[in-house]
């Protein structure tokens, strides 16, 4: 036809669901299980893991056998090291053996690369974590850690130990990688959303413990929002402060938003913290005529964390920028680049009507590149 | 000049500038008052009718899309005069069509692409609304917009369907062209068998 009709496209696949109290972890597995629901598939799930970095080595015997042995029980949590609530405690073998506790206990070895070898070895035999030693030099020795199984279920797992280890650690990056569905009319990208470990406390509101990492025409772009908590630790810049209550999560088989719902009540009215991620709809030569020329493009786009709830032009100079990708390799837009926004019938300086007075309805057609 | 049975557009061939050079007027196609659009108690049109032009001013259709200079629309017993001058303003809800455009673009120096269509950089054609008052009030018959800028006077030929699927040739002249729209006359169908066709 010659009049576009400026239809809605229907997925016919659409659904939503309202997250309180979204922490990392309900976040992701909630936006995954969403997802997957409504057309995106599983391609990865990803590990978490994470570190501990023994900066002096670790307690070694000397070898000699004494008699009897003394026995002891575990050293208080977090004992030599501890993961989540198992912890472990060095003995020395030759003068001591394991007496009682909640503890695993871990026989010294003759050298560093020893000690922390055998404990290596009890970290993988009784945790769900696979251990690997990194010998950095002849004294700094690394554990990395990762967790067993894929997903947000082994994120913000502490590491910690009695002296041993350079602080604390915190394990990151559980999550999914999914895939849009695409089909003749949209393109397909995938979207992986996981932990970090931003703390919260001396972040601003773009470092957010929830993490997305688009892969777009083969280029990667990442974009964070805050957890449950996070907002109320530090300086979240003009998003203002407090607790996310809800997260709004709409999914299709192209795309997904995610949206503080509605608005935070606290210090900050409009309050906007959200994702939009699209691949929108186009017509290939199956669906309109050829004379209509229409060349099927490769089209993605998503908008930044605090973009959503201002006018759909989506290129606020104060703002993250936004990631267009349009049959090239991605790039980011702010300013009068010629970032994703809405078209909408032109009426000058207030909202259009029908000529019974009621609101126009339209599709959204979005315009970039 | 291009003649219907409600409308008239008359114009000074390639001169889009005011200077008294074009008029039009006409009485638009309504929809009925019912269906998805309708409310509980319907507004019955009874007489209704627009018209553009004879401006010294640039302020009319030949040159955008805002006629808000020498321009008058009526609707059911009453009418509503703008005078030739250049104190009125487009955003007074005086009459007007209403082209496609991305949003937060409304001055011209803030539109650096125009509005095109897909990755094929053919513009999109979407029904040619006419209305005052913030509303849409009708429809242009036989003509429609694009989503781009255009050739003033320019001979546009476009492929449609008609109801019975047999093609037909749709020619039109690009009345006016602006930024993100131009306004496209149908003068002339070939083609087709014919069925129903509307515009």
């Amino acid at each position: 036809m010659l009049i576009d009709t400026l239809s809605i496209q229907y997925s016919g696949n659409v659904g939503s669901t309202r997250l309180g109290n979204p922490s990392q972890e309900r976040f992701i597995n909630t936006w995954s299980q969403l997802l997957l629901n409504h057309g995106w598939t599983q391609i990865e799930a990803l590990h978490a893991t994470v570190s501990a970095n023994f900066p002096l080595g670790a307690p070694i015997t000397a070898g000699v056998l004494t008699l009897p042995l003394i026995t002891v029980n575990c050293s208080p949590f977090p004992g030599s090291l501890s993961i989540g609530s198992q912890w472990f405690s060095f003995y020395d073998p030759f003068l001591q053996q394991p007496g009682v506790g909640g503890c695993i206990f871990v026989p010294e070895g003759l050298t560093y690369a020893e000690s922390l070898g055998n404990l290596v070895s009890a970290i993988n035999a009784n945790t769900p974590w696979v251990a690997t030693l990194v010998q950095n030099t002849s004294v700094n020795f690394t554990i990395n850690m990762e967790a067993l199984a894929g997903g947000a279920e082994f994120n913000f797992v502490y590491v910690m130990s009695n002296g041993l280890t350079t602080g604390t650690s915190r394990s990151s990056g559980g999550g999914y990688v999914l895939r849009s569905s695409g089909g003749s009319n949209s393109a397909v990208y995938d979207c992986a959303c996981y932990n970090a470990d931003t703390h919260g406390a001396n972040d601003n509101y773009l470092s957010g413990n929830i993490v997305f990492t688009f892969t777009i025409n083969g280029t990667n772009a990442t974009t964070n929002i805050l957890d449950a908590t996070q907002g109320t630790l530090g300086f979240m810049g003009g998003i203002g402060v407090g607790a996310v209550p809800f997260y709004t999560i709409i999914a299709n088989p192209y795309g997904f938003a995610v949206f503080d719902d509605p608005w935070d009540v606290t210090t900050h009215n409009l309050r906007t913290i959200s994702v939009f991620a699209m691949a929108p709809y186009f017509p290939t030569i199956d669906t309109v005529p050829p004379s209509e020329n229409f060349v099927p493009a490769y089209a993605v786009f998503v908008v930044a964390p605090n973009q959503i709830g201002g006018a759909p032009s989506w290129n606020n100079f104060f703002m993250a920028p936004d990631v267009m990708c349009l049959d090239a390799a991605p790039f980011v837009t702010n300013g009068f680049n010629p970032s994703a926004r809405l078209l909408a019938y032109r009426s000058p300086d207030i909202a259009l009507f029908t000529p019974q007075a009621v609101m126009f309805h339209y599709g959204a057609y979005v315009q970039f590149g | 000049m291009i003649a219907g049975v409600c409308q008239l557009f008359i114009s000074v061939p390639a001169v889009a500038n005011g200077a008294w050079a074009s008029v039009a007027g006409g009485i638009p196609f309504v929809p009925p008052a019912a269906g998805f659009c309708a409310v509980d108690a319907p507004v019955t049109i009874t007489d209704i009718w627009w018209a553009c032009g004879g401006s010294q001013f640039p302020y009319g259709f030949r040159e955008q899309s805002n006629c808000y200079a020498c321009m008058t629309y009526y609707r059911n017993g009453v009418a509503v005069v703008a005078a030739d001058n250049n104190n009125t303003r487009p955003f007074d809800g005086l009459l007007c069509l209403f082209p496609l455009t991305a949003v937060n673009t409304y001055s011209s120096d803030q539109i650096p692409w125009p509005t095109i269509t897909y990755s094929s950089h053919r513009p999109l054609a979407i029904d040619a609304f006419v209305g005052w008052e913030w509303s849409i009030r009708g429809q242009l018959w036989d003509a429609y917009l694009h989503t781009a800028a255009g050739t003033i006077d320019a001979i546009v030929n476009a492929e449609d369907t008609e109801s019975n699927g047999l093609p037909f040739t749709v020619r039109s002249i690009t009345w006016h062209s602006q930024f993100y729209s131009s306004l496209q006359l149908i003068y002339e169908i070939e083609g087709g068998g014919f069925g129903n066709v509307a515009y």
